[in-house]
Order: structure tokens, then C-alpha cells, then sequence
């Protein structure tokens, strides 16, 4: 009898401990507190943990390491250290928006950080809204961005949607054209995924006012293992020029598969991965004049000492298109809320959409919520994936062209 | 059918009346954390219901959530709501039932292998669908619904779907439905339709899983086919249902519970190690705990049946 008592004993004690400890812990009102409550939540295992944890978890440490060396946020009349509490949303939207509402509700965060993609971006974003929380979103991709942001003005993106990327490279491509360096053939490949989709279809749209022709064009599924008979049908099709709309697998995949066939378009342009130092740790010196969507120009100091104090922390080297605008983005969102200099949220959306902001990038500012100026298109020019395009942009490189795969 | 016991009917009153007036006494997080617990609770209660009866173990909980998600996708803006909930319910029992046909003669390893396969193939239908013929694969649902007005849905559906499976343990269908489970054959020779009892439950079941798809998607704003057909969510459906025990209808929920809390607090405070504890957990569930809780109750004698 006793024995059966205590282990049922055991079970209710389990639950009920399991469910105490879910719950709520004694918190105190932000002006108490010697701390400023940074929280996210965040792939960390699953389908998105590869681009989290590559563009915008070693970000976040870094910036927070940077305030806290610095001595924290001037919130209050006082300096406070960022105190940090980071989920795992495991890759899927329920987990995220539960992991936000345990931010707002249990930690009482005064800050939160967005989530990695744009799916969950989405699906935390109404999270945000209500709660009034800005969300500087540093991979939230989609065409609807303008209609999103007036829904959620909370929301602020740092990359630009699909379109300006897509009609980027066709600008870039007639500025080749007519200096005579490509004829007008043009092969076409997309992953089937949306982000491919949506690139695809303004690279297209932009084709359309060309007289380029578009000689071959085909889509693969996302997860497609070989890419070799994409790379043999393109080839067939004796273009000069060759655009692949991909993500990081795919990438890799295509450029390898281009190598062994021997396929050296004249311009070589695949998507999302080009900018990974672990392309660039692949296929070493064959990157070479290949373009991609991002880019950057890391030669000013401001970006010199990032790359050293992120090496320092996380490792390995930032990505070239996404990390450095992550960083960016989060010492906008650290000087808009030491120049309202209390946790007044609202107050801070507001501050995040009129001012200019002084970052490792140079001078961020929103416009329609959406990040003024970007690269669009990168180069691999040695070590350097450097921002190509828009070539009016101070510190453009020019396009070299592009030798045979060595 | 037996008599009705009225303590019984009290007792289900006022835990459904209690659960009904939470939202309006504690903040957001307590209602996501409740949102996901009758998600899964509706979710398992039906798995359970079929599988747990006909000893089939089906893989396709995720596909039914998933046609519910899109039925929102496309018909929310519009068709009125409860409109939206039927269509989903349709929907779901439309692909259940073609399921169900396909798997007439296959039990055991086939089912499941079936079951599972089918997921995986709307899946990726609904994408080749989305890419080549929609041209974009992602959905955007914007509904105004509150986590409150969503959390009060899954518990009407769940309270459905308890006097469903309380009846269905109690009428002669479920008793048709049990007797399969031990013995098809013996079953068809007393004059049982074991081809029409199946499929009725099957479709039942799955139209409640399309239905809870449907009422969790506004939640997300956002679906594409790897968020709408996570075959995850039929992989922890089906570890709830064997943490609770499937021997009985509401034994599935009793693993819900546990479960969903553990799964708090492992990310809550253990958030780098989650995998690797819930793995552990899982091995424990198998080694020690064959016919789930409940069995553990039968066995010290807490619950009869």
C-alpha cells in the first residue's frame, strides 16, 4: 500500500513540480532592475539551425559581448548590462510563438530579437505587434514586405524584397552586355522553394523589358542531391550567361556540378550560400569572379574591427551579405533606445523609423521600414565577395570577368 | 449503451467550464502554453481513437493538419469562419477516406509505412503544386484571432471530441471497432462489417485532426508545406498516445499532459540539451512504461477496464 501511495505520490509531486517550474518566477519592473532583459528565441536544432546559427545567433552574442564590454545601454540614467534569455524554437512556428509569449510573459523581457527565416518571422511577428516590441528582422524575406509593414509598423527588414535582387543582376548583365563582354543567352535554374520562386519570377519580369533571350530555364526541388543534370541541360543550351536562383545545398552543388562538367559560362551567378565562408572554404580559389545576390565592402575600419571581434568571439569568419547587416541593424536598435533612453517601446519604433543610425556599415537608415541602402549583387574577387552592384554605391568594385574553373 | 454516471458528467462540466474562463485570468504565455496542450490533447484523443482500438498505427496525422491549414489558406478570406471549419472537416475526411480505401488489406508494418508515405507525398504535391502552377509556396493567412478566441475553439473541440469518444467506448460501434482490434476475422465472422466500422472511424478521426489544422493556422500567418505537413507533429502525436496508454479513449491525453509540460520546461531551462533529454525521455517511456500510464494505473489498481 505505502509503496503504491508514494509512487503515485511521485507522479502527481512530478507533475506538479514540471508545472511550477513552466510557470511564473518573481520578476520586478524594468526601472528596478540593473539589467536590460534582451530575449529570442530561435532555431538551434532542426530544418533553420544551419542559417541561424551561420547570419544571426553569433551576431547577437557578439553584440551583446560589444554592449557589455562597453558597459551597457544608457536606459534610465544609468549604464545596465544586457542580460540575455535565448529559446530554442526547434524550427517550428508553434514553438516560436510560444517561446515569444514565455519571453514577454514569464522573463518579462524589455527587448526581444527576431527569430531566423521568414516563416517564423512571420508567425512571431503579430507577437511583436501586440506587444509593441520593435523587430529588426535581419532574414525576412517576401515581395509583400511594403504591405507587411504597414500592418506591422513595428516591423523593420534589413534586406530588401525579392525584386531589387533579382532585378539587380539583369541591370548588371546589360551594363555587360553592352560593353561586349556576354552575348544575350541567358540559362535560367531555381530551387522550387519561395524564396527561388519569388527571384525567379523578377528576374524574369525584368528579362522581359530586355532583348535578352532566355534559351534554357528549369526548376528543382529543394533538397535535390544531384545537381549534375541541371548543370548538363543548361550547358546544352550554350548560354553566356547562367543564374541560378538556389539556397546554400543547392549552391554548393551547382558550382561543383559546373566544375566537373567543365561549364564556364561567362557570367556564373547562383543564390543564397554564395556569401558563406564555407563557399569560399570549398572551392577556394575557383570562386573567382562568380556573383551572387549580397556582398559587401569590408574595407572600412568600422568593418575591419567587426570581422576581428567576431573571429575573436564566434571562430570562424562573418558571412558577406546577411551578418554584418544583422550587427548593424542591432546597433541601431541599441541607439534608438539610449536616445529615447527609457524602455518606452513605442517610443523607440518611432525613433527606428525617422533617424539615421551610425553602423559598422555606415550610415542605416529605414525607409518604409525597410533598410535604404544594400548591396544587391556580390563578386567573388579573391578573399572578398565585394558588392558589385548598385554600382553608383561608394566603394563599388568593377566586375571582372570570370576565368575558366580552375 | 450503460447508464451514464452523473458524477462523472459533473466532473466534466466543471473541468470544461474551469478551462473555459482561464484566458481571462492569466497572461499569453499561459494560454500558448494551453493552446499547445489541446492541440495535441484533440490531436492524440483522436489518433487514439482509431489506432488505439484497431491496433493501427497511422503516420498521417501531420497530412490531415496540413489540409486543414490550407483549406485556410484558401478560403479564409472568403467564406465566413464556420464555413472554413466544415470545409476543413470535409476536406480531411475526403483524403481519409480515399486513405482508408487504399489501406483496406494492409495491417501492421504496411499500414504504418502507408500512412507515412502518403504524408510525405501531399507534401511534396502541394509544393509541386504551389511552385508550378501558384507560383509562390508560401501562404499568408491574416485573421484577426486572439490566442484566447483560438484557445476556446480547440476546447470545444476538444469537449466534442471527449463525449465522442466517451460514446463511441460505450455504443455498439465501438464495440465493433475493439473486436476488430483483437481479431479481424473473428470480427467479419460475427457479422461484423469490419471494411465500413473502420473506415467510419478513420474518417471521423481524421476530420477532427483537418479541424484542428484549421483552428491552429491564423496562429502562424504564414504556412508552406514543410510548416503545414511537419511530420514531426505526427511523430510526437504518436508519442503521446503511447506515454498515455491507447487502451482506452482518453488515455492518449493522459501522455499529452506530461509530455507537452516536459517539453516546457527541457527549453525553458535546458534550451542547448533538448534533443539529447527528450531522447532519454523517450527510452525511459519505452523501457519502463509499456501501456503508457494507464497501464501503470491498471496495474496498481488506480483505474479498472
Amino acid at each position: 500500500m505505502g509503496n503504491r501511495f508514494s509512487r503515485r505520490d511521485f507522479v502527481k509531486v512530478a507533475g506538479v513540480s514540471a508545472a511550477a517550474m513552466a510557470t511564473p518566477t518573481i520578476s520586478f519592473a524594468q526601472a528596478d532592475r540593473d539589467t536590460l532583459r534582451f530575449g529570442w528565441a530561435i532555431s538551434k536544432t532542426g530544418p533553420f539551425t544551419a542559417g541561424a546559427s551561420s547570419t544571426q545567433i553569433p551576431n547577437y552574442h557578439l553584440w551583446v559581448d560589444d554592449v557589455n564590454k562597453a558597459g551597457g545601454l544608457m536606459v534610465d540614467g544609468k549604464k545596465k548590462l544586457i542580460e540575455v534569455f535565448e529559446y530554442d524554437d526547434r524550427s517550428q512556428p508553434e514553438e516560436a510563438v510560444r517561446a515569444i509569449d514565455r519571453l514577454v510573459n514569464q522573463d518579462k523581457v524589455d527587448f526581444l530579437l527576431p527569430p531566423w527565416g521568414t516563416g517564423m518571422n512571420m508567425a512571431v511577428a503579430p507577437v511583436f505587434f501586440r506587444n509593441k516590441f520593435p523587430m529588426i528582422a535581419p532574414t525576412f524575406i517576401t515581395e509583400r514586405m511594403p504591405e507587411l509593414v504597414k500592418r506591422w509598423d513595428n516591423v523593420f527588414a534589413l534586406l530588401q524584397p525579392n525584386a531589387p535582387y533579382g532585378t539587380a543582376i539583369v541591370d548588371v548583365l546589360q551594363e555587360m552586355r553592352k560593353a561586349g563582354k556576354i552575348n544575350n543567352r541567358v540559362a535560367i535554374v531555381n530551387v522550387t522553394d519561395q524564396g527561388g520562386i519569388e527571384l525567379v519570377k523578377a528576374a524574369r519580369d525584368a528579362f522581359a523589358n530586355t532583348d535578352f533571350e532566355i534559351v534554357h530555364e528549369a526548376g528543382y526541388p529543394i533538397g535535390t542531391q544531384d545537381l549534375t543534370p541541371i548543370i548538363t541541360a543548361a550547358q546544352q543550351s550554350n548560354p553566356d550567361v547562367f543564374l541560378a536562383f538556389s539556397y546554400p545545398p543547392d549552391s554548393m552543388g551547382l558550382t561543383e556540378a559546373a566544375r566537373v562538367r567543365g561549364f564556364n559560362p561567362k557570367v556564373f551567378y547562383i543564390g543564397v550560400g554564395s556569401a558563406l565562408p564555407i563557399y569560399r572554404k570549398r572551392f577556394a580559389a575557383a570562386t573567382e569572379g562568380v556573383m551572387g545576390p549580397g556582398g559587401w565592402n569590408p574595407e572600412t575600419p568600422e568593418l575591419q574591427a567587426y570581422i576581428e571581434r567576431f573571429q575573436a568571439l564566434n571562430g570562424g569568419l562573418p558571412d558577406q551579405w546577411v551578418s554584418y547587416l544583422c550587427y548593424s541593424g542591432l546597433q541601431a536598435l541599441g541607439q534608438a533606445i539610449e536616445t529615447v533612453g527609457t524602455v518606452d517601446r513605442p517610443a523607440i519604433i518611432k525613433v527606428l523609423q525617422q533617424e539615421t543610425f551610425e553602423t559598422i556599415s555606415g550610415p542605416l537608415r529605414f525607409e518604409n521600414n525597410i533598410a535604404r541602402d544594400a548591396w544587391l549583387v556580390g563578386q567573388w574577387q579573391g578573399d572578398t565577395f565585394w558588392g558589385v552592384a548598385p554600382k553608383d554605391r561608394e566603394g563599388a568594385k568593377p566586375i571582372i570577368d570570370k576565368p575558366n574553373w580552375s | 449503451m450503460k447508464q451514464l454516471n452523473p458524477l462523472s458528467i459533473v466532473l466534466f462540466v466543471v473541468v470544461f467550464g474551469a478551462l473555459a474562463v482561464v484566458p481571462q485570468f492569466t497572461n499569453d504565455y499561459i494560454v500558448s502554453l494551453l493552446i499547445g496542450l489541446l492541440m495535441y490533447a484533440n490531436l492524440a484523443t483522436a489518433w487514439g481513437v482509431f489506432c488505439g482500438t484497431t491496433r493501427r498505427v497511422s503516420l498521417a496525422t501531420a497530412a490531415f493538419v496540413g489540409v486543414g491549414c490550407y483549406t485556410v489558406a484558401l478560403f479564409s478570406e472568403t467564406l465566413p469562419w464556420p464555413l472554413v471549419l466544415v470545409l476543413s472537416a470535409v476536406f480531411g475526411g475526403i483524403l481519409a477516406l480515399l486513405i482508408g480505401l487504399c489501406t483496406l488489406r494492409l495491417s501492421g508494418m504496411y499500414f504504418v509505412i502507408f500512412t507515412f508515405g502518403v504524408a510525405e507525398m501531399i507534401r511534396q504535391l502541394v509544393n509541386w503544386y504551389e511552385s508550378n502552377i501558384s507560383g509562390s509556396v508560401g501562404r499568408y493567412i491574416f485573421l484577426d484571432v486572439t490566442s484566447a478566441e483560438i484557445y476556446w475553439q480547440l476546447l470545444i473541440l476538444f469537449a466534442l471530441v471527449w463525449i465522442l469518444g466517451f460514446w463511441l467506448s460505450r455504443s455498439r460501434l465501438g464495440f465493433a471497432l475493439r473486436l476488430i482490434g483483437e481479431d479481424q476475422v473473428a470480427a467479419g465472422n460475427c457479422g461484423i462489417n469490419t471494411v465500413k466500422v473502420r473506415l467510419l472511424v478513420f474518417v471521423g478521426t481524421s476530420m477532427i485532426m483537418s479541424v484542428v489544422g484549421a483552428i491552429i493556422a491564423p496562429r502562424w500567418a504564414y504556412i508552406e508545406p514543410s510548416i503545414a505537413f511537419n511530420a514531426l507533429v505526427s511523430f510526437q502525436v504518436l508519442v503521446m498516445a503511447l506515454l498515455g496508454g491507447i487502451a482506452l479513449y482518453f488515455g492518449p491525453v493522459i501522455g499529452v499532459v506530461p509530455l507537452i509540460l516536459a517539453f516546457e520546461v527541457l527549453t525553458k531551462y535546458f534550451p542547448d540539451h533538448f534533443s539529447m533529454v527528450l531522447g532519454a525521455i523517450f527510452l525511459i517511456i519505452v523501457y519502463w512504461l509499456p501501456g503508457g500510464i494507464l497501464g501503470l494505473l491498471r496495474r496498481w489498481g488506480a483505474i479498472r477496464g
